[in-house]
């Protein structure tokens, strides 16, 4: 999967009219993978919402100066935010446990067996990202968002090259954190 | 021979090397064990670690909403400032205890009203209630965990304002001291063998301005861009009023708490299976600028529910909006019948639900709304109660 360029140039965008319709097509475009990094992160819809426009207010604000890859830019924004959040989060464990039970949701049955189990595996994973150094903990999260290595790179400004020897690491470190998280 | 590097190796296996070098590697790989066994261990980690992150994935009901409802409110936020989406989540708990109160807004701002063009502003009042069966399959993502009942729920904690708000509810001692504090005078039952437990809520008043692009947008995303919103919808206030309320329950009722308790979910029906709750409160109000269109609004709201146009046209015409509470039920989950109570009509409700049965009788009367409600299967203890009101 790959995550097209979008040029949001200030020199291209003769009038504000051009450039509000570049900056929608950009949201319309990655508005979705957004969210979906930053639900990683977090865990919370509301918060990943919030930090999802957030993302795009940072961009529309300011067009950043390089202008060629707007997806590595607005990813690097997000993952950012969302992984501070993360490191910000063990006061909100208990959003986590009460995911679900959402304003102005009504009962629908789920198998409240299976949330738990999925509930105590997500604060597992999570967990393990927080400890980790930032660098390989957003790259997992970018990775397995199905970001390619060229979007990685860009969104964490790394060489395309080292991509595949950081992951490696990653998951290595990754996989020793997770192991610890077990009682 | 050199052995390939493991930056290679975990590249190659993400088919992120450029071509002429993945021929390579899988020609060394073809006479190299050891790169082999190597390559076998990164890719068993990598699906484990891809299976850990894979639990992290918003699943179903997280799913991110429409991009477009996304921009729409983006659009909006810049308008005003950045700044206040960032406090906006913090306003989400006090949607919490109003969803009631916004179902019943959303009731009754529907209500076209034919008298409407005269008056200056239009004011409705409660004066008697009915029931609308509606098709739940497609309100099924509006009343679900779901992306839209999240917009909506964005939607009106972003537009609304306060202008009374909510307290906690206060118990009352005695039926004197529960008409003191709620500002009308209380009906009991006469007869009751205990004293029931009295709760009074001040009630709220809110007001929101309706947003059409943002509504439109989720009508759209909810599979029903054949609906249209008039344009002259954009930017009318409604403001709705929802006196100070009174319920008497008998038995063992829940007592009242700001937030529900998560541990009690579902358990309701054990605890509280004796519990009927008597609710009665001065009919609410709503009031819109006169020049809204709500007859045209009401049949989108009939349609958007499950009507086809012609069956939306002939129900608004049964109906006299402007004094009328529509309580919309679940067509396949709940059975209501017209009922004499309280010397008028009312309705009982019933969700024959075979884990929680669940009841209410609903009725109007001198411009107080009453509802009875209760656990389990035995609804005869709700007339029984109401035929008892002094």
């Amino acid at each position: 999967m790959t995550v097209a360029s979008q040029k949001l140039n200030a020199a291209d965008a003769s009038t504000p009219r051009t450039q509000e319709t570049a900056f929608e097509t950009v949201f319309l475009e990655h508005y979705p993978r957004v969210y979906a990094v930053l639900f990683r992160l977090v865990g919370d819809r509301a918060e990943a919402e919030d930090l999802a426009l957030e993302t795009f207010w940072k961009l529309w604000e300011r067009a950043p100066a390089q202008t060629d890859n707007l997806g590595g830019w607005l990813f690097r924004v997000a993952v950012r935010l969302g992984y501070n959040a993360l490191r910000a989060a063990r006061r909100r464990l208990h959003y986590e446990e009460s995911a679900g039970r959402d304003a102005l949701t009504f009962d629908e049955p789920v198998d409240p067996a299976r949330a738990a189990e999925q509930r105590a595996e997500r604060a597992r994973v999570r967990a393990a990202l927080r400890q980790m150094p930032p660098r390989e903990a957003q790259l997992l999260v970018l990775r397995y968002s199905g970001l390619a290595y060229k979007d990685i790179a860009a969104a964490l400004g790394v060489a395309p090259g080292s991509v595949g020897a950081l992951l490696a690491r990653a998951e290595k470190d990754f996989e020793r954190l997770y192991g610890r998280g077990e009682d | 021979m050199t052995h390939l590097t493991e930056n290679t190796l975990r590249t190659y296996l993400d088919h992120e090397l450029a071509e002429a070098e993945q021929a390579l590697v899988q020609d060394h790989l073809a006479a190299c064990a050891a790169c082999r066994a190597e390559l076998a261990a990164l890719e068993t980690r990598a699906a484990i670690v891809k299976a850990r992150l894979a639990a992290l994935a918003p699943g179903g009901a997280e799913a991110p909403r429409a991009a477009s409802v996304a921009l729409a409110q983006f659009k909006r936020k810049e308008k005003s400032t950045m700044l206040q989406s960032l406090f906006s989540r913090r306003m989400r708990p006090v949607w919490a205890g109003v969803t009631l109160v916004a179902v019943l807004a959303i009731a009754l701002s529907f209500a076209p009203v034919r008298a409407l063009a005269s008056s200056f502003l239009g004011l409705f009042r409660v004066q008697q209630v009915t029931v609308l069966p509606v098709d739940t399959t497609s309100l099924k993502a509006l009343t679900g965990h779901s992306p839209l009942t999240a917009d909506i729920g964005q939607m009106f904690s972003d537009s609304v304002k306060v202008t009374r708000a909510a307290q906690d509810p206060k118990e009352a001692s005695s039926a004197a001291e529960a008409s003191q504090l709620a500002g009308f005078n209380v009906r009991l039952p006469a007869d009751q063998s205990a004293a029931p437990q009295l709760i009074v809520d001040n009630g709220m008043a809110f007001q929101f301005k309706i947003d059409r692009a943002q509504a439109q947008a989720l009508i759209d995303e909810s599979g029903r861009k054949d609906l249209q919103l008039p344009a002259s919808v954009d930017g009318a206030v409604v403001a709705v009023d929802v006196p100070a309320s009174v319920s008497a329950g008998y038995g063992t009722c829940p007592k009242p708490t700001k937030s529900e308790d998560p541990d009690r979910r579902g358990s309701a029906g054990r605890l509280y299976a004796d519990c009927v709750m008597f609710v009665q409160m001065p009919s609410p109000t709503v009031s819109t600028p006169p020049d809204l269109d709500l007859a045209q609004l009401a049949e989108l709201g009939l349609q958007f529910s499950g009507m086809t146009a012609q069956q939306a046209h002939d129900y608004s015409q049964t109906v006299d909006w402007t004094s009328t509470l529509v309580i919309p039920i679940p067509q396949n989950g709940a059975t209501y019948k017209q009922v004499p109570v309280d010397g008028v009509t009312g309705y009982l409700i019933q969700r024959p639900a075979d884990d929680a049965p669940e009841y209410a009788l609903v009725w109007a009367k001198d411009g107080m709304v009453y509802a009875i409600g209760g656990l389990g299967a035995d609804s005869a203890k709700a007339l029984a109660l109401a035929n008892a009101l002094k």
